[in-house]
């Protein structure tokens, strides 16, 4: 924990950052990366650990936000994160059934447009995560064999997990 | 998009009842909001691989065993979480809770369904503290990271494919997803690079150019 960031802070980030879920993108990862990870309040390790977490437990993935918030301000800090993702999720749900008619031609519009800025976000986040682990030429391979595997096989991302939890695994054994 | 009219008779469902709903019906007994809470626990403690890879799993519980919704209208809703700014699945969750339940409903459906993800993921942080994770098992805390890099990078590149254009709008689409990733490695803030992202992809993208058979926002989920 680096208890650098306020109960205050935890929350509007993440109840911000679900405005760019929108198109089920997971926008959300971006924005923290962005905001806690780079700036260095969260380690790129952590932060990849409670995503790895989030795919290994059964529901929702949003389920991570719990760890996130976790670490950056204890037990007040993941409820926090858990409060800030339902409210714009109940908010949206119930303006979504009211004005659904009404808004479909603007959010088919922008929806158009999601898919690939909220691309460009994951990337972003991708190498910023990426980054902070210096990575040598042979797990650079194994980070493009996995992204061949789960953007073009359609590798389910609990098998991706666990195998690198096995290698990791195996890895410690033999040190 | 719309909730579909009315049910045709004898095929009502129990409960379809919200404020301002269009279709409810009188005779239906509301759901509970403890059957409500129930449902989507089970449904966030038992299934894996996002929204769409529990369809059906999310199908058997609330159209045939609950029956609070038709198939259809699951479907609609199925959609229309991709069109909320939320994550889909908890985002479904609230459309259900507040179709079934209004306001409480949303919040309890949303609740329960990312409560046994939250509590597992939190006792595993309690558990497995950053030291042991820094320390001794420091391979398996760099393997598991490699993995979700890889994870990340091949998410973006499925996010490339769920808008279903062609031609030049998906060429000016694929810059516009370069020119975010390389404005936001550049120093620009993401939500700002993201904005203005939107903002122009609004104005150069058209809905004419729908890919033709496609159903839009047919994802598997997994980023969700």
């Amino acid at each position: 924990m680096t208890g650098s960031v306020s109960l205050v802070q935890v929350f509007v980030v993440i109840l911000l950052s679900s405005l760019f879920s929108l198109g089920g993108g997971n926008g959300t990862t971006a924005v923290i990366q962005s905001q806690w990870v780079q700036p260095g309040h969260l380690d790129p390790g952590l932060f990849a650990w409670v995503i790895a977490l989030s795919h290994l437990t059964p529901g929702p993935k949003a389920g991570f936000l719990s760890g996130v918030g976790y670490y950056l301000h204890g037990l007040p800090g993941a409820m926090a994160a858990v409060v800030a993702i339902i409210i714009p999720t109940c908010i949206s749900a119930a303006g979504a059934t009211y004005l659904l008619g009404r808004l479909q031609p603007i959010i088919l519009r922008i929806r158009l447009t999601a898919g690939f800025i909220i691309a460009g976000m994951i990337a972003a986040a991708a190498w910023g995560t990426a980054a902070p682990m210096k990575l040598n030429v042979f797990e650079l391979l194994a980070v493009a064999g996995v992204a061949v595997l789960v953007g073009w096989r359609n590798l389910d991302p609990l098998f991706v997990i666990l195998g690198g939890a096995a290698v990791g695994l195996l890895w410690w054994f033999l040190l | 998009m719309a909730f579909p009219a009315s049910p045709p008779p004898g095929s009502e469902p129990k409960v379809l009842e919200r404020p301002g709903a269009t279709d409810p019906n009188p005779r239906a007994t509301p759901a509970s909001l403890l059957s409500l809470a129930m449902s989507f626990f089970r449904l966030g403690s038992t299934t894996f691989g996002g929204v769409w890879a529990a369809a059906n799993v999310i199908e058997a519980e609330l159209v045939h065993r609950r029956k609070w919704l038709k198939a259809e209208d699951l479907q609609v809703m199925l959609l229309t979480a991709n069109l909320i700014p939320a994550p889909k699945f908890i985002g479904l969750g609230g459309l259900v809770g507040y179709r079934v339940r209004g306001w409480p409903g949303s919040i309890i459906a949303v609740l329960s369904l990312i409560a046994p993800g939250t509590i597992l993921v939190l006792l595993a942080v309690l558990l497995i503290p950053p030291e042991l994770l820094a320390g001794p098992l420091a391979p398996l805390r760099r393997a598991v990271g490699i993995a979700v890099v890889g994870l990340l990078f091949g998410n973006a590149y499925h996010q490339l494919k769920v808008p279903k254009v062609a031609g030049r709008p998906r060429a000016i689409g694929m810059c516009l997803a370069a020119l975010v990733t390389a404005a936001t490695l550049a120093g620009l803030p993401l939500i700002v690079a993201a904005v203005l992202g939107f903002a122009a992809g609004a104005v150069l993208i058209r809905e004419g150019e729908l890919k033709p058979g496609k159903v839009d926002g047919a994802t598997d989920g997994r980023a969700s």
